[in-house]
């Protein structure tokens, strides 16, 4: 596993210890993604769509591309001195074919590219990607659409990025999900179509480990892409839904590098996914005072004190969304004053999401799970001093029970003494 | 503590002077190492179990109208915890080593499951569930009952250790830590298991918790076995942990 958290670096140039880029090592990865853009330029534009046109036509200012250059530049953590690569790359989007398939799901990570307020750089850019297969944005339906899919898979068969969003239902042979005219279930086209793929990519929470119909009791019995595709490089981009940052930039991550950025051991980007959201958030400093938020809409809520005793789960997500934001860096659920859900972890449906801390939360004791056995921690714990203390309280009443009686019926000590005092000597002594 | 205090006569052979008497030895069981070890353990446990239920569900809080971040209390209590598992990560491996190493008592001696402690390891146990109506062990040593309850204490804190650890890794931004990228490698490295062994992060906090409410139960029935072999067996048990010694009546013969 690979722990350096300029994910970029680790690839381009090997480990390194040092946290601070030389000014060397940044050249040599800005000449080798150089190289790479050139190769990248060199193929054929497939979408038709060139950025720049869109941007005017858009009203989106030079001033703001570079600003976003800029701010994409530090997220996915390159010395500022790439800033012009990233921008080029954004550029060079149309020379990927993108096929997005979608299982069961709310096609919530489209929603967040396109229902953006104004067209935003992120929104241009997913247009012109060269989004070969898209059921939810393209016009084609039925059969002609299934046919643009075995077409796009055969043209660039190899070279594709598959996206995936939704969970994959294996239960009842993957019937619980069919998709298009043919009736085929989603688990076969995930399997078919992950096998042309040059990059799997899966999007969103229940891509991810299932998400939502995966949570308990999962009656589709569905699992998230890392159970059903093997053998193909395959990032997770999590969270409900997905930050449209976060796809881009690893996109432009690929078209930089030709390949998938590092990753953490849940297959996330590390660039994206590397840091705690409490380590980044607005109210820690609430958070170590001692600050909590008791009740919804108190005082401690109107200064914006911490969510932890709400249930923020800020300490367990791994998200860049502290930094990053949504909608354009407007604002995240605990800049508008509620907790993390964890949207971005395994599980997090039943494991994260409540609005009580951990402890107080009714929680499988682990290990018993599947027994049923369900009570907070502190529960069990009390529970269990409970049961000691019972224990305790029997055993000193039997104790005391029997002594008495001993010394009514027999004399004392018969057995004691068995032992000779050369066996004491080895226990003593000094270290 | 000299081999001639455990001698109850030091002269030379029975003669027919000798009286019998009842005399009370002292016998050395705990060295000043695990006296020390103990004490600075228990004071540690305590230490982690209040910090860390204020660190799970902060239980007290400033003021929330009067906006004043002075007190730091989570940061506070998360501090202190940190110092007490510090001193409980030292005190295990001081364990660990003397447990393989110690050149008096070895815990692993203790251990072994030889047909003798074997028996003798029964012998304690009955001795406890009849209620001290068998007692057929010599109770002067330590027996392996006793080795056996602190085995599974010390794996009982391992698990802790460990997965406190990793709770400690994960609040790591980025792998970044003031003393280089070594420690956060290393914690990872030994800890990373704990996220498959017990679920994730999620699962690795809850086994943190529960564990804790482990060590505490253990705990209260080691306080309450202490006081029953004291009180049953009449040897002083509960001292040694001050003074090192228990106190064992002998009977045996007295030249007069
Ligand atoms: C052995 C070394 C130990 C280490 C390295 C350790 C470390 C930690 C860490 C890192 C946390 C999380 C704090 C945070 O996220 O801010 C924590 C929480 C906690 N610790 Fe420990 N700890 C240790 C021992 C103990 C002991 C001995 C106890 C009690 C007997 C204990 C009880 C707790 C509790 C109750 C929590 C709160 C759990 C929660 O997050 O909900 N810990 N510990
Ligand atoms: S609001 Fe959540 S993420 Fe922010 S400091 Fe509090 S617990 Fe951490
Ligand atoms: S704050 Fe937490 S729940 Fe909300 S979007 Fe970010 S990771 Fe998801």
């Amino acid at each position: 596993m690979e722990y350096d958290r300029r994910s970029l670096f680790a690839r381009a140039l090997g480990h390194t210890k040092e946290l601070r880029t030389t000014e060397d090592e940044a050249l040599a990865l800005q000449r080798a993604c150089e190289a790479r853009l050139r190769e990248v330029e060199a193929m054929e534009p497939l979408s038709g769509l060139e950025l720049a046109p869109l941007l005017t036509e858009h009203k989106l200012s030079r001033r703001a591309f570079i600003a976003w250059t800029s701010a994409m530049t530090a997220a996915l953590m390159l010395p500022p001195l790439l800033r012009p690569q990233v921008a080029k790359a954004a550029t060079l989007l149309n020379r990927i074919p993108v096929i997005w398939i979608e299982g069961q799901d709310c096609a919530g990570n489209s929603e967040a590219f396109i229902r953006s307020s104004g067209p935003t750089v992120e929104e241009l850019l997913f247009q012109t990607i060269s989004l070969e297969f898209h059921e939810t944005l393209m016009a084609a339906a039925g059969i002609q659409a299934e046919q643009r899919k075995q077409q796009a898979a055969q043209m660039y068969k190899g070279s594709y990025i598959l996206v995936i969003e939704g969970g994959i239902p294996l239960g009842e042979n993957g019937g619980y999900c069919t998709i298009g005219a043919s009736g085929q279930t989603f688990v076969d086209e995930v399997r078919e179509l992950s096998g042309g793929a040059a990059l799997v990519l899966a999007a969103g929470a229940c891509a991810f480990y299932g998400g939502i119909p995966a949570s308990n009791p999962n009656p589709t019995d569905a699992v998230g892409v890392s159970s059903v595709v093997s053998g193909k490089p395959l990032i997770n981009i999590p969270a409900c839904p997905m930050n449209p940052v976060n796809f881009v930039g690893t996109l432009i991550h690929y078209v930089l590098t030709g390949s998938a950025p590092a990753l953490d051991s849940l297959g996330r980007p590390i660039w994206a996914f590397g840091n705690l959201i409490h380590n980044n958030c607005e109210r820690r400093a609430h958070f170590d005072a001692g600050e909590y938020v008791q009740h919804w809409g108190d005082a401690g809520a109107q200064n914006n004190f911490c969510l932890y005793k709400m249930g923020c789960k800020g300490p367990f997500t791994y998200n860049n969304c502290s930094i990053v934001r949504y909608n354009e860096g407007t604002n995240w659920p605990i800049g508008v004053g509620h907790g993390c859900i964890g949207c971005s972890q395994p599980q997090f449906w039943d494991t994260l999401a409540y609005e009580r801390p951990m402890t107080n939360a009714s929680i499988h004791a682990p290990g018993l799970a599947g027994w049923g056995v369900e009570s907070s921690v502190d529960e069990f714990g009390l529970g269990l001093l409970a049961v000691v203390g019972v224990g305790i309280v029997a055993h000193a009443i039997a104790s005391a029970a029997a002594g008495h009686r001993a010394r009514q019926t027999e004399p004392p000590a018969a057995e004691v003494g068995a032992a000779s005092t050369e066996d004491h000597q080895d226990t003593g002594g000094e270290e | 503590m000299s081999k001639k205090e455990l001698e109850l006569r030091p002269g030379t052979g029975p003669t027919a002077d000798d009286q019998p008497v009842v005399q009370v030895v002292r016998v050395p069981r705990m060295t000043a190492t695990w006296r020390a070890i103990h004490w600075f353990q228990a004071l540690a446990v305590v230490v982690c179990f209040i910090t860390g239920l204020y660190i799970a569900n902060p239980y007290y809080s400033p003021n929330p109208t009067r906006i004043d971040a002075a007190t730091y209390f989570m940061a506070w209590n998360r501090a202190i915890h940190f110092y007490g598992a510090l001193v409980l990560d030292v005190s295990m491996f001081l364990i660990a080593y003397l447990y393989v190493f110690s050149t008096k008592h070895r815990d692993i001696t203790d251990l072994r499951p030889s047909p003798e402690n074997l028996t003798e390891f029964k012998e304690a146990l009955l001795n406890f569930v009849t209620f001290n109506r068998r007692k057929r062990l010599d109770t002067s040593k330590r027996d392996p009952f006793l080795a056996v309850l602190f085995l599974i204490f010390h794996l009982i804190m391992l698990t802790q250790l460990l997965t406190g650890f990793q709770l400690y890794v994960a609040s790591y931004s980025a792998n970044i830590s003031a003393v280089g990228s070594w420690w956060p490698w290393l914690l990872h490295f030994v800890t990373d298991w704990t996220l498959t062994v017990f679920g994730g992060n999620v699962g690795v906090r809850e086994t943190h918790l529960v564990t804790a409410w482990i060590i505490i139960a253990w705990a209260v029935f080691h306080i309450y076995y202490e006081i029953w072999r004291s009180i049953m067996w009449k040897e002083g048990d509960i001292v040694i942990s001050f003074g090192g010694y228990k106190y064992v009546k002998r009977s045996g013969t007295k030249h007069v």
